[in-house]
C-alpha cells in the first residue's frame, strides 16, 4: 500500500474544509467555521489495482493575517489550490501561494479547484485571470462541495497522478 | 490696543510740556502697574515664543475649518517615526509591544489549542474503546470497576508507538498494546507532526520542537531523528527507563531501515519486520504490590525484593516462588521468621525454631529454585523462653504483649484493639498454641467490624457531599473551563474514584452522577442551550477519559434555566450531583 500526504490551501472560506468533508464523508455543512492550524483527514483510494491511501491537511485559509507555513506542506505529494468562483480576490491568493509552492516543494502535483459551481450565476472570475496562474485545463476541475459535483474526480485525479509519477520515479531508479 | 484710543484725545488738548507727564498719569490711573509688566513682557519676549504661546490654539482653529494641515503634516510625522525608529528601535517596539504582544500570543495559542483539542479527541475516542475491552474483562473476571483496578496497579505503561516518517508526516509503522484500540494511527501521527511543525514555526526553534505532550495521565514523548520519529503513548508516570528505550528504539530503526527511510515514497510494503520492532516497546511497569497482611516475614522478604527490583518476570518468578515458600513455612507450628534476605543466588533465612517444630532437613526438601541456594539460619528458641516469640507476633497482629508464668505454664497477655476474629485467629496461632498454654485476651478492647464498615460510610458521605458541592466555570461564551476549575475538576474525579472504590466496605453505591451545565444570559437562547450542553458533555467525556464508569454518567444542559437566584459572575458553570443508592435501603 502507497501512502501519501496531500495538501489543500488557499483563501480563507473558498471551501477547502467543506471539500474535504463531501469528499471523506459525504456531508456539506452550510455553516462555516474557520480552520485553525491544521485538520488532518484520510481516505482510501483504490486505482485499478493499486490503492492509495490519502492523508489529507486541511490547512487554514490564508487572509491578512495569515500566512500559509510552508512547513505544512512539507513531503505533500499534491497539492488542491482552491478558489472560490464568486470572489475574484482568491485567485490572487493562489497566485501568490503557487510561486511559494513552486519553491518548497517542486516534484509535487498540482489540481486548480474552482469551487462552489453551484453559484454559478454569481461567478465573477476573469478568464485572465485563470490563464495567468497556468494550469493545463485538464487540471482545472469545477467543483461544489454542496452539490458534490466533480469533488470526487479531482480527488482520485490527484491520487493518480501521485500514483504516476511515483511509478516514473521508480522505474527510473531502477534503469 | 483699543485702551490707548482713548488716551489720545486728551493729548491734543494739553500742552506740549505736561502732555507727557498727564499721560503717564492718566496711564497709571487707568491700567495701573499692568501696564508696565505687559510693555516688559514685549519687550523680552522672543518672536518665537509668542508663537508658542499660541501655537495649539492655531491648530485647532486651522483644524476645524479643513484637513489641510493634517495633509501637511503627515509626511513631516511620518519621517519623523523613520528617524525615531532607526535612532534607537528598542523604544518604539517598547510601545508596541503591550499591544503587539498579547495578540501574537492569543493567536498562537488559540490555533495550538484546537490542534491540541483534535488529537485530543482522536485520544479520548480510543479511550472509550479500550474502556470497553476493559469492562468486558473486569465483568469475566466478576470485578466491578477491573479498569480502575489495572490501571491502579500499574505504574507507567507504553500503550503505543509511532513509527513517523519525518518529512511527511506518515506513519510507517505502529504497534499498541493488548487491548488497546486507537481510533486512527494515522491521524495521530499526521497530527502530532503538524502540532511539531507548527510550535517550531512560531516559535522560530529549529525542529524537534516538542518532547512531550500531556493530557492528563496520558503522555505521548517523542524523539525525532534525521529521517523518522518515534513517539511513544505511555499512561501514568513517565520514566527515564522509557527516553531511554524511545532514544535506542529510534537508532536501532535507522540502522535497520536506513536505505528505505532515505527513499521513502510512501511505499509501506518496504519496511517489513518493523512492526515486531515496535511491539518490543510496549511495555510496562507494575508498582510494588501491596499486601494486605502486615506480616513481618512477608515484609522483610518485599523489602529484600525493593533491593533487587522488579525488572524482569525472571526476578518476578523468583519472587513469587519465595513469597510462597515463606507463607507455606509460616504455617508450620513453632516456626517464626525473624530475618530474611534474598540475593542473585541465594535465598537466606534467619527464623526462630521450638524444639518440636518441622525439621530444617524437611524444610530444605520444601525448597527448590533453579540457580538459587538456600541458606537457613534456625535459632532455637526454648518454649522456656517465651519472649523470644512476643516480637513477632505483636507486629503480626498490631498489639503490644507481655507473658506471665501461670503454675510454671507461659500465658500470654493481649494488649491494645482487636476484632472478635482477629482474637479467635491469634488464640489459634500455630505459634501461639505451640508456646503458650493460655491466652488472656481480657484486655484487649474489642472492635465491632461495623466500625469499619461505618468509617468507609462517613468517608463515602464526606466524598459525596463534597462532589456535590462542587461548581466547574468556564470561560464567556466558550467550552473552556477557567485554569482553577480545570485543576478542580481533577479532584473532582479523584473524588468520585475514591467514592466508587469504597462502594463495597461501605455498603452505599453510585447510582448515578448527574451533570448539569448552564450557560449566561447572554447571547441567543438557542447557543446557549447548545453551549451549556456541550459543556456538561466536556465534563462527561473527561468523567469517562478517567476510568469513571460512562454508564452511571448522565449530561444534559439547561440553557440558563434556575440561575435566577446566583450571581452573574457564577452562571458560566456546570454543576455535579452523586445519587446515592443505600444497599440497605432506599436511595437518597
Ligand atoms: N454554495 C456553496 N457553498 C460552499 C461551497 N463550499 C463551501 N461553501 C461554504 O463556504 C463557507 C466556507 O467553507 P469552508 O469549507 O469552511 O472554507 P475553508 O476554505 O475551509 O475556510 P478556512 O478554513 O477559513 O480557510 C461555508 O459556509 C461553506 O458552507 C460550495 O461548493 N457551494
Ligand atoms: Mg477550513
Amino acid at each position: 500500500m502507497i501512502s501519501s500526504k496531500i495538501c489543500l490551501v488557499g483563501a480563507f472560506a473558498v471551501g477547502k474544509t467543506s471539500l474535504i468533508k463531501q469528499f471523506v464523508e459525504s456531508i456539506f455543512d452550510e455553516k462555516y467555521h474557520t480552520t485553525i492550524g491544521v485538520k488532518i483527514d484520510k481516505k482510501m483510494v483504490s486505482l485499478e489495482e493499486n490503492e492509495v491511501q490519502l492523508i489529507i491537511w486541511d490547512i487554514e485559509g490564508v487572509d491578512i493575517f495569515t500566512d500559509l507555513k510552508p512547513s505544512y506542506l512539507r513531503g505533500a505529494d499534491g497539492l488542491l489550490f482552491v478558489i472560490d468562483g464568486t470572489r475574484p480576490q482568491t485567485v490572487e491568493a493562489v497566485d501568490a501561494i503557487c510561486q511559494m509552492v513552486d519553491k518548497h516543494i517542486p516534484g509535487s502535483q498540482k489540481l486548480l479547484l474552482i469551487n462552489k459551481c453551484d453559484l454559478r450565476e454569481e461567478w465573477s472570475l476573469d478568464k485572465n485571470q485563470i490563464d495567468h496562474l497556468d494550469f493545463d485545463k485538464e487540471r482545472i476541475f469545477e467543483t461544489s462541495a454542496k452539490s458534490g459535483e466533480n469533488v470526487e474526480r479531482a480527488f482520485r485525479t490527484l491520487a493518480y497522478e501521485i500514483l504516476n509519477s511515483k511509478h516514473k520515479s521508480v522505474s527510473k531508479d531502477s534503469k | 490696543m483699543l485702551d490707548e484710543k482713548p488716551l489720545e484725545r486728551p493729548t491734543s488738548e494739553s500742552s506740549e510740556s505736561n502732555s507727557g507727564k498727564d499721560l503717564a498719569k492718566l496711564r497709571s490711573l487707568l491700567i495701573g502697574d499692568d501696564y508696565e509688566t505687559v510693555l516688559k513682557s514685549q519687550i523680552e519676549q522672543t518672536e518665537a515664543e509668542r508663537v508658542s504661546g499660541v501655537l495649539a490654539e492655531a491648530f485647532h482653529l486651522r483644524n476645524s475649518r479643513d484637513g489641510s494641515l493634517s495633509k501637511e503634516l503627515s509626511p513631516v510625522i511620518e519621517n519623523a517615526i523613520d528617524t525615531s525608529i532607526k535612532d534607537n528601535p528598542s523604544r518604539i517596539t517598547n510601545v508596541i509591544f503591550p499591544i503587539m504582544g498579547p495578540a501574537v500570543r492569543k493567536a498562537v495559542a488559540s490555533a495550538l489549542a484546537d490542534m491540541m483539542r483534535s488529537l485530543n479527541h482522536l485520544l479520548q475516542q480510543s479511550l472509550t474503546a479500550q474502556a470497553i475491552v476493559w469492562r468486558i474483562k473486569a465483568w469475566r473476571l466478576g470485578v466491578p470497576y477491573g479498569q480502575y483496578v489495572l490501571l491502579q496497579t500499574l505504574e507507567y505503561r507504553v500503550e503505543q508507538v509511532f513509527f513517523i516518517h519525518r518529512e511527511t508526516g506518515l506513519l510507517i509503522e505502529s504497534a499498541s498494546a493488548a487491548g488497546i484500540e486507537y481510533q486512527d494511527p494515522d491521524l495521530v501521527s499526521s497530527m502530532l507532526t503538524a502540532i511539531n511543525d507548527f510550535v517550531s514555526d512560531s516559535f522560530n526553534s529549529d525542529g524537534d520542537a516538542i518532547s512531550t505532550i500531556q493530557f492528563s495521565d496520558l503522555s505521548i514523548v517523542i524523539e525525532s531523528g534525521p529521517h523518522a520519529v518515534l513517539a511513544f503513548a505511555v499512561r501514568g508516570i513517565l520514566d527515564s527507563a522509557i527516553t531511554n528505550e524511545l532514544g535506542q528504539k529510534l537508532e536501532v530503526l535507522h540502522a535497520e531501515f536506513s536505505k528505505q527511510l532515505e527513499s521513502f515514497n510512501g511505499d509501506l510494503s518496504q519496511f517489513e519486520g518493523c512492526k515486531r520492532l515496535l511491539e518490543g516497546s510496549l511495555v510496562e511497569k507494575s508498582k510494588q504490590k501491596k499486601k494486605s497482611k502486615p506480616w513481618f516475614a512477608i515484609t522483610a522478604v518485599s523489602a529484600a525484593t525493593l533491593l533487587i527490583g522488579y525488572s524482569s518476570y525472571l526476578s518476578w518468578h523468583k519472587h513469587q516462588y519465595i513469597e510462597y515458600f515463606v507463607m507455606h513455612l509460616e504455617k508450620q507450628p513453632g516456626l517464626q521468621i525473624i530475618h530474611s534476605q534474598l540475593t542473585d543466588d541465594e535465598f537466606q533465612i534467619t527464623f526462630l525454631r521450638s524444639p518440636l517444630a518441622q525439621s530444617v532437613a524437611a524444610i530444605r526438601q520444601n525448597f527448590s529454585y533453579p540457580g538459587l541456594t538456600l541458606q537457613l539460619n534456625p535459632k532455637v528458641a526454648l518454649i522456656e523462653s517465651p519472649e523470644y516469640f512476643l516480637a513477632p507476633i505483636a507486629s503480626k497482629y498490631g498489639v503490644t504483649l507481655n507473658w506471665s508464668s501461670v503454675d510454671e505454664q507461659p500465658k500470654l497477655i493481649v494488649n491494645g484493639q482487636l476484632t472478635q476474629i482477629q482474637i479467635e485467629k491469634l488464640k489459634q496461632d500455630p505459634i501461639v498454641t505451640s508456646v503458650f498454654k493460655d491466652v488472656d485476651t481480657q484486655n484487649v478492647e474489642i472492635l465491632t467490624p461495623l466500625s469499619i464498615a461505618q468509617q468507609s460510610r462517613d468517608r463515602f458521605n464526606a466524598l459525596v457531599l463534597k462532589v456535590n458541592s462542587t461548581s466547574i466555570f468556564f470561560e464567556s461564551a466558550s467550552v473552556t473551563m477557567t485554569p482553577g476549575s480545570a485543576q478542580e475538576l481533577n479532584q473532582t474525579i479523584n473524588d468520585i474514584r475514591e467514592a466508587l472504590s469504597l462502594q463495597q466496605t461501605s455498603g452505599l453505591s453510585v447510582l448515578q452522577i448527574g451533570i448539569t451545565g448552564y450557560a449566561d444570559y447572554q447571547g441567543a437562547n438557542l447557543n446557549n442551550m447548545k453551549l451549556s450542553e456541550e459543556r456538561a458533555k466536556l465534563i462527561a467525556d473527561n468523567l469517562a477519559a478517567n476510568q469513571i464508569d460512562s454508564d452511571l454518567v448522565i449530561s444534559w444542559g439547561v440553557g440558563n434555566k434556575g440561575l435566577e437566584s446566583i450571581e452573574s459572575a457564577n452562571h458560566r458553570r456546570v454543576d455535579l450531583k452523586i445519587v446515592v443508592k443505600d444497599l440497605s435501603g432506599e436511595s437518597k
